[in-house]
């Protein structure tokens, strides 16, 4: 999973301390996030989403090797 | 939101640490006395009240230090969760390795298990502690 955090998060000049803050957790946590080493879970991804007043799929998006292919 | 260093640790971080060195302390302290008495000089006479004080204070410093380690993990976020189960299981794996080795050794008569069983215990908990800062140094770069 892909995510935007860290060009949001560098728009508003806010440090990953800043943002961990807010959130409630580590500052190792925002920067695993940020560098793609971590997916966080959904409850925590719908906070970032919030914290940024945007949608979750606006911040967090799927690689383009992980599209499923549905057949019928 | 202050606008402050890239590198500050977080209100969480610090808090954290701070418990977890809180919650350390005494532990450290049981086991440390209890290691003093355990390589102090035994005369006969003394020997069970000894062995008695030695046994309550090792019981009561792993209890503290499993207390220590659980309040951590409650009060840790999700990532740090992940990495205390991690190396939790790593060190489960490697001690439960040791005492198959000391279980054959013993079998075999080649050395004695119950002299192996301290040093399998305290290497187990010195792979934790490594293992630990290791992979929280790596994950805080």
């Amino acid at each position: 999973m892909k995510n935007r955090v860290s060009v949001l998060r560098a728009a508003r000049k806010w440090s990953q301390a800043d943002v961990a803050d807010h959130l409630g957790v580590s500052r190792q946590t925002i920067n695993a996030i940020e560098t793609g080493r971590y997916d966080p879970s959904l409850p925590l991804a719908f906070k970032i989403a919030e914290l940024f007043t945007l949608q979750i799929e606006e911040v967090f998006f799927p690689n383009e090797e992980s599209h499923i292919d549905i057949k019928n | 939101m202050r606008k402050t260093q890239s590198d500050r640790e977080s209100q969480s971080d610090i808090r954290l640490r701070r418990d977890e060195l809180r919650n350390a302390i005494p532990a450290t302290i049981l086991l440390f006395l209890a290691l003093m008495i355990a390589g102090g000089d035994k005369s006969p006479s003394d020997m069970s009240g000894t062995d008695i004080l030695w046994a309550t204070l090792f019981l009561m410093g792993i209890a503290l230090l499993i207390r220590s380690s659980v309040v951590a993990y409650l009060r840790a976020d999700e990532l740090q969760r992940m990495m205390r189960l991690k190396v939790a299981s790593l060190s489960f794996m490697v001690t439960i390795t040791g005492l198959c080795i000391a279980t054959l050794l013993g079998s075999l008569q080649l050395v004695s298990p119950a002299i192996m069983l301290q040093g399998i215990l305290i290497g187990g908990l010195l792979f934790w502690s490594i293992a630990q800062t290791v992979l929280d140094k790596k994950n805080r770069s």
